[in-house]
This record gives C-alpha cells, structure tokens and sequence, in this order.
C-alpha cells in the first residue's frame, strides 16, 4: 500500500477528523507535526492554496480540506463505512457536513464569542445557541450518533461540539452545551468520547486548556 | 431510475446554485417541473422543505427534498448515470474537483458578491480580493487544460465547468453597468477563454437572461445591500 502521510497541528479539530477516519478503518499512517508560525516547505507545496493543515499525502499526492480528505478515505479505504449506502441518505448526511463545516469554522459564532466580549459576544452566545438547537432538533433527532449506531462521517465532522467546545466554554466561563437545554447533544458528546478510537485520538486535555487560556489572554490584551 | 420519478425543482432564476443544477437537470435530459420563487414571498412549500436555510436550490425528488447545489450534483450523478458524468471515479481526482468546486462557489463568488454589492473604496478592495482568487483559479486551469482550452462539448462537460459557467455566466452586464472589469482577457486569459467556450454550450447560451434583466436585478441587490450598510 502507498504511503500515508499526515500534516497536522495537535491542536486543530481539523486534523482530528482526518485522524478519526484513518483510525476508525485502521489505516497506518505517518503523522508530521507543522509549526503554523513556522510552515515547511512540504505544506506549502502541497497547500499553496490556503497554506493549512490538514494535508493527507497519499503515495506522494496531497489532498487538502479535511472533509474533503474524509470522502478520500471514505472512497480509497471502503472497510467501516463512513457515509450511508443510499444515495439520498448519503446527500442527508453531506447537507449536515457542509453544515458543520459552514457553522463551526473560524468565523462561527462559537469562535467569535471566544474571541469577543460585551454586546459581541451576548450576540454570538445567542446564535451559537440557535445553532446547536437546529442541530439537537434537526440533525440528531432520537439517533445516538449522526451516523446513527455507529460513528458516521456526520459525528467527524461535527469534532468541535465533541470536545473543542468544552475549553471555549470553560475558558470564557459559559455552558452552551447545557445538558437540560440539549439533552440529546450532551448525551452524544458522552457516547463519542466513549468509542475507544476517540477516547484514544484526542489531544492532551491538560495541554488544550494552557493552550485555550493562553489564546484568550492574547486575544482579550490585544482589543 | 423508475420512468415515475417526480422530480422539482424550487429555484430563482438569478442565483447561480441553482443555474447549476437546473443546467445539470437538462444536459442528463431528466425530466423535471421548476417552480420559480420569489425570494420575498417565500412558497409555504419551499419553507417546509428547507426548514433550515429556507434558500434555494431545493430538489424534491419523489417527495424528498434535497438541497445544496453541489450535493444535489453529487446525487443526480450518482442517481441518473446516463449522459455525462460530471464527477470522476477517480478518489485523487475527485477530491480535486470538490476542492476547486468549493472555491469557485465559496472564495470566487462570495468576493464577487462583494464587488458587486459595494462601491467606492469598498469596492477597490472587494475587486482586488475578487482578482486574487481570481488569479488563484487561472494558476490552476493551466493545470486543468495543459495544452491550453479545448472545445468544450455538451457531451463531455465537467463538474468545474459547470459551476464556473454558472457562477460567472452573467459577467458582461455586470461588467457594463458597474463600469469596471470582472473578467479580464488580459489578466486571466485562461479563465477568459474558458468561460467564452462555456458559454457557447447550446444549454447556457439558451439559458442566459437578457441584458436588462440581469442589471436590473443587480440594481435591485445593490439598493438593498447599500440601503442596508449605510442605515
């Protein structure tokens, strides 16, 4: 089989869903930390586009965008499916990727509230809020996982409400993921950690929370 | 695919999500109903079936509604396998496709979006983010068409030619009533060429708006867009 290469950063959710899929089918694969203030040449070569983690280099090829990097090994590597067999369940479950994709990225309200403070981040509270009802309502509904039974590529891509949540609440000093409000979330959160492949790929939760800390330090000194 | 597959689409004729898969629909010949709605006065249908973004493209395949235009691709590809297959088996060449796809319609579009919808000093630095991309998509098309821009054949057309058709078919009147250049021959000649051939394609050429129509339109968003900013 050809090489598989990871290019990551410990602390990207991002890199942990490529890394989620390649241990859940039992994919081998060589993991290349990247300093993000420091690129290698090898990144940026293989990522001139964006410049950013994660990179999955397979046999030489790099393929860029995690989600992007997930249907890869989903198609390459077809043992423990991912995705569902049915074209239109199939659909459904890239509709809520995309959704994940699109609402806890950078720019979500989930990052800004971190980043913010005062009336912007009453404001982003709220919509982080809105957000996680339409997920709780619409994209879990009674199913234990996403992929229902069993890990799908839906609960991958949801990795922030997994466990990065969980240090922007603790660091800022508000629950969002409040098990009353969201019942079903919070009881999701709790399966998945419990799968062993997950509770074994995450990292350091001592190390997130310097990590966290520090970040919200630098941010909150720099407004 | 059973010959009573009910297919609908719920579209607006100015969004190029769902040119995309309007066009999709007529080149794998699937026979479908469309129903245009007005953006203000969203159908009580539409909001049922998309109960979360409420936008449209909206494909109701036997009563199932799907949405978002390039899964709504992946499925009609992966459904309807007569006519041309818009996405390789390939996984390498796949992953490449939805990564350029993903560009055009998020970092291509949304910067244009901000060209159009701005003037003044907002809009010099909208066009020169817009012109980045721009020069991003043009470095790759030498990628794509090593030997420079062929014909380009309604039998034989891609999933990236689709949405660049798509998303930038309505340049020129754009162009002229902005008074400023979108696609330039000069800066991106590749991306000139290829778009010039795209829209020969008999199906997008049949499609396009008439000239008022889409500066109309555009006159409409800016209202409403610099209304809005400057309240």
């Amino acid at each position: 089989m050809a090489e598989v290469k990871l290019h990551g950063r410990w602390s990207s959710p991002y890199v942990y869903r490529v890394i989620w899929a390649l241990k859940l089918k039992g994919i081998p694969y060589e993991y290349i930390e990247e300093d993000l203030f420091n690129k290698g040449p090898l990144l940026l070569q293989y990522n001139p586009v964006h410049k950013k983690v994660p990179v999955l280099v397979h046999g030489g090829k790099p393929i860029c965008e995690s989600m992007i990097i997930v249907e890869y090994i989903e198609q390459t590597w077809p043992q423990n499916p991912l995705l569902p067999n049915n074209p239109y369940e199939r659909a459904m479950a890239r509709f809520w990727v995309k959704f994940a994709d699109d609402n806890t990225d950078k720019d979500s309200p989930f990052w800004l509230l971190f980043r913010s403070s005062g009336e912007k981040q009453e404001k982003a509270i709220k919509e982080s809020l809105e957000i996680l009802k339409v997920v709780e309502e619409h994209g879990l509904g009674e199913k234990k996982f996403f992929g229902g039974d069993k890990i799908g590529i839906v609960d991958i891509a949801f990795v922030e409400f997994a466990y990065w949540l969980g240090f922007i609440e603790e660091i800022v000093g508000v629950k969002l993921l409040d098990a009353h409000a969201f019942p079903r979330l919070h009881a999701w959160q709790k399966n998945l950690k419990e799968v062993p492949v997950i509770k074994e790929n995450l990292p350091d939760h001592g190390e997130m929370l310097v990590y966290f800390k520090w970040r919200r330090e630098m941010l909150m000194a720099s407004q | 695919m059973a010959e009573e597959t009910k297919v609908r689409l719920h579209g607006m004729w100015a969004s190029p999500f769902v040119r995309l898969v309007k066009l999709t629909l007529e080149i794998k010949d699937i026979q479908s109903e469309y129903v245009e709605e007005d953006l203000e006065n969203r159908s009580l249908v539409l909001l049922n079936y998309n109960p979360i973004h409420k936008k449209v493209p909206v494909l109701v395949v036997n009563g199932k509604p799907l949405v978002e235009s390039l899964i709504i691709l992946e499925y009609i590809d992966e459904t309807w396998r007569n006519g041309p297959r818009f996405l390789p088996e390939d996984p390498y060449k796949k992953a490449q496709l939805r990564f350029w796809c993903s560009f055009v319609h998020k970092q291509v579009f949304e910067t244009m979006m901000s060209v159009l919808t701005s003037d003044g000093e907002e809009q010099e630095k909208a066009a020169k983010e817009f012109f980045e991309r721009l020069s991003t998509l043009e470095e790759e098309i030498k990628n794509i068409f090593p030997e420079g821009i062929q014909v380009i054949d309604q039998k034989n057309v891609g999933l990236l030619d689709l949405v660049v058709v798509t998303t930038l078919s309505h340049y020129k009147a754009q162009e002229e009533y902005l008074g400023l250049k979108l696609i330039d021959p000069e800066m991106t000649p590749l991306l000139f060429s290829w778009l010039t051939a795209l829209l020969e394609l008999p199906l997008v050429k049949e499609a396009l708006p008439h000239h008022e129509k889409v500066v109309g339109f555009l006159k409409y968003l800016r209202q409403e867009t610099l209304k809005s900013t400057s309240a």
